[in-house]
């Protein structure tokens, strides 16, 4: 995927640039968003007025592919989707942002809808591509809100851990949740955090270290 | 939403013989049963580790049929 940025006085005279740059025509699939509507007006107002940034996200055919199954997707499903976007990609990681107006059936309870989507949509794009690819589903900004609430939950406990001097065992997590606790506590020099249990949602414990 | 549809979609996806794929509603009252077939050597596609793929297909069907008010009971017959 390639992200081009271009700046214009209008935004589809930075659109224009960017599509220049990137050798797509106006009618071609693309995804664009404006990415600055007020900047800098330029180095001692030198070249000023052009301060309308737009970002235009090219993907590969790949790419591509997986944006139109996750489209198709939602379609089956019946729940309408404003926008889907690949955010990033590191590796077989792909990070896909969701916009929707139906957000709470989207994600569910403690976000198990949004995880069983994107575990089921993994296994259908690993299919259909033949390839080994993580796809990784937010919807607004629900995993970075998440993050910091396991954040503050695994420094709540710690502190309930070293008050009470007795370890403490949390509801059973996924791994991506568990990651966040161990790794939110390991500069702790008290305590320490173990995964227990031999399922696929495990539980983490949280102790003080003898 | 027809729920029989993403089931059908779904299950068609993960699966090697997507022909082999049956399914047959059952509408209760309050529940609907969706009564899933397919082929032997795909079984271990629908279900997943630990049952985790029909879990979350589970998963899914709720939280669409929450919005219908209506249950819905996914059973992969063998």
């Amino acid at each position: 995927m390639k992200v081009i940025e271009k700046y214009g006085k209008t935004e589809d005279e930075a659109l224009s640039l960017a599509l220049k740059e990137a050798g797509m025509a106006r009618e071609d699939n693309y995804t664009y968003e404006v990415s600055q509507k007020e900047g800098r007006s330029g180095f001692l107002g030198l070249g000023g007025g052009k301060n309308l940034g737009v970002k235009l996200f090219v993907y590969e055919e790949e790419e591509q592919k997986i944006v139109d199954k996750i489209k198709e997707f939602f379609k089956v499903m019946d729940i309408s989707i404003d926008d889907v976007r690949i955010n990033k990609r590191e590796d077989d990681r792909v990070f896909i942002s969701l916009q929707t107006p139906d957000m709470g059936t989207l994600i569910g309870r403690r976000g198990k809808t949004l995880e069983s989507i994107q575990f089921i949509l993994s296994l259908i794009i690993n299919k259909s591509l033949e390839k080994n690819i993580y796809i990784i589903l937010d919807a607004g900004n629900y995993r970075e809100k998440r993050v910091k609430t396991l954040e503050n939950l695994a420094k709540n406990i710690a502190s309930r851990v070293r008050k009470y001097k007795k370890p403490f065992i949390l509801e059973p997590m996924n791994s991506y949740d568990r990651r966040i606790i161990h790794s939110t506590l390991q500069d702790e020099e008290d305590i320490q955090t173990q995964s227990i249990g031999d399922r696929v949602y495990k539980k983490v414990k949280i102790m003080l270290k003898r | 939403m027809d729920p029989k549809t993403l089931v059908e979609y779904i299950v068609k996806a993960l699966v090697d013989k997507p022909e082999s794929v049956s399914l047959h509603t059952v509408e209760g009252e309050k529940t609907t049963i969706i009564e899933l077939r397919v082929d032997n050597d795909d079984i271990g596609k629908v279900i997943g580790k630990q049952g985790r793929i029909a879990r979350s297909i589970r998963t899914i069907l709720s939280a669409v049929a929450s919005k219908s008010g209506k249950r819905i009971n996914l059973e992969i017959i063998d």
